[in-house]
């Protein structure tokens, strides 16, 4: 069969799309499915993971990437990986890495995961300031409702249970 | 067939991703301070006494090259930390069903492993060691991103639930790669679990979750174990009618396999697998009287490396063939 777009290529792709509570079906070939639906296929069939995220780089970003001249090099300061290095192996180098490279981060979550935020589970130890944090949100929610009704003695005393809280985090943070 | 033994879930196996958030992720890391890690972590160990008893350590560059691949055929550590043995470990319970890689892709992976449809406990087990290594050791964890790991692929809970399926009547019947197609769209992906060609070995196939960010473990389980179940009663359909469709057709060819692996004198390692899988389908059916959990275990020790383990000896591949058969022959017979 051939690709419904480029009509050159062997269509080795079927895609079914609902839409509006209609169904679309088409035959693409690899690349009109990168180009169009966004798609790509991973060739070892997820066997050699690592390869196909660094080939989604250059899927996306085409071959010129950083290595191109005149572009500087972006490189995490704490462990030395530099992005040409992530885009190769595919591959963080330590948890600094996720901060300097986010932007890059954010493009391969999309393909290769459902979300970009995490559900599961929380470890105590380092997971303890998300467990403040999660719990000075639904205290401030409580101050602006305690305020609104004018019960300020009960907001203060909420207020301070929030103080506390922040400050406990600040210095935790001071340590990372 | 309600007997657990003759379900076409051979083992389930729960796999964490963590790493430890004060050293660069092991690609980053030089042997100096890949020991580093590995002391940090064998410490948890030797400082608690019911561990001590219960787990043996094993630095690999201390151990002979032949146990490193029969470990490897054992899936108690990966072909990837074998090619990185200079830096890593690997801590495994002394009845084999936990270990923990270290130096791996990441710092450190849990691996529980259950025979059967033991997908819960595995989990478990997992989660305690989980827990019991985080009570020392802080991890690298993000809110919003989870657990952090070196592969992208891995992120947030960094679970991978698995399960080895033997699904010979699923793949006699050709309906596999349709299935296969299906499951990748919903995050799952199946592989050969033996060898490492593209062919599965045996119709031994491993089915895990792609997905790791953005789902709960108690999502990314009930997933799998799902898939497990509906993997579980297609091929049990799939053999009925095989069966109904020329039981004698299927006796015959597991017959002829029982008798080549009963009285062959050379066998090499994908023939031997693929007429295991017949004998295997043979005790499941009740056509053969016999224990698959040898059969399995069979499997496991025909593989290259661990064969020569068994005979403690280095042997070439036609040698390798000869002692294959001999070994089958004996334990068949």
């Amino acid at each position: 069969m051939i690709c419904e777009k480029c009509k050159l290529n062997q269509a080795r792709i079927h895609i079914v799309k609902i839409y509006q509570g209609k169904k679309i079906s088409m035959n693409l070939c690899e690349q009109c499915a990168l180009l169009y639906e966004n798609i790509i296929i991973d060739p070892s069939g997820g066997k050699n993971i690592n390869n196909f995220v660094s080939n989604l780089f250059e899927a996306i970003h085409g071959n010129q990437g950083i290595a191109a001249k005149g572009i500087p090099v972006i490189k995490c300061e704490e462990c030395g990986l530099t992005l040409d290095g992530f885009r190769k192996s595919g591959r963080l180098g330590c948890s600094n890495c996720y901060k300097v490279f986010m932007e890059n981060v954010e493009v391969v979550l999309e393909k290769v995961q459902a979300k970009n935020f995490h559900i599961g589970k929380i470890p105590e130890r380092s997971g303890g300031e998300l467990k403040k944090k999660n719990e000075i949100m639904s205290l401030k929610k409580k101050l602006k409702d305690r305020i609104k009704k004018e019960e300020f003695e009960e907001a203060a005393l909420l207020r301070d249970k929030i103080r506390t809280l922040e400050k406990s985090i600040a210095g935790g943070e001071k340590s990372e | 067939m309600s007997d657990i033994n003759y379900s076409p879930v051979v083992s389930t196996r729960i796999r964490l991703a963590r790493n430890i958030k004060k050293y660069p992720f092991p690609i980053m890391l030089s042997e100096e301070k890949s020991n580093e890690v590995i002391q940090e972590i064998v410490k948890v160990f030797e400082n608690d006494e019911q561990l001590r008893d219960r787990y043996e350590i094993n630095i690999l560059k201390r151990i002979d090259m032949l146990t490193k691949q029969e470990m490897v055929e054992h899936h108690l550590i990966s072909t990837n930390l074998l090619n990185e043995y200079e830096k890593g470990a690997v801590v495994v319970s002394k009845d084999k069903k936990i270990s923990i890689m270290i130096n791996e892709e990441d710092h450190i992976r849990i691996q529980c492993l259950e025979k059967g449809m033991g997908i819960d406990d595995a989990y478990e087990a997992a989660n305690r060691m989980d827990d019991i290594l985080e009570g020392s050791l802080e991890y690298a964890f993000n809110e919003k991103l989870g657990f952090l790991t070196s592969c992208l692929t891995n992120v947030g809970t960094g679970l991978r639930a698995s399960a080895m399926m033997h699904l010979p009547a699923l793949k006699a019947m050709g309906e596999l790669k349709r299935i296969i197609q299906t499951l990748s769209k919903i995050g799952l992906t199946v592989r050969g679990a033996y060898g490492e060609g593209s062919e599965a070995l045996g119709n031994m196939f491993q089915i895990s979750n792609q997905v790791t960010l953005g789902v709960s473990d108690k999502d990314i389980i009930e997933a799998v174990k799902n898939i497990i179940i509906q993997l579980t009663e297609k091929e049990e359909k799939a053999r009925n009618f095989l069966i109904s469709n020329d039981r004698l057709l299927i006796e015959d060819k597991i017959y002829r396999s029982y008798g080549v692996l009963k009285n062959a004198k050379l066998l090499n390692y994908e023939e031997s697998m693929m007429l295991l899988s017949d004998v295997i389908l043979g005790i499941d059916l009740g056509i053969i009287e016999g224990n698959n959990t040898m059969l399995h275990h069979i499997m496991n020790n025909i593989q290259p490396a661990s064969l020569q383990l068994v005979y403690k000896e280095e042997l070439n591949e036609r040698e390798r063939d000869i002692k294959r058969a001999e070994y089958i022959g004996d334990l068949l017979n």
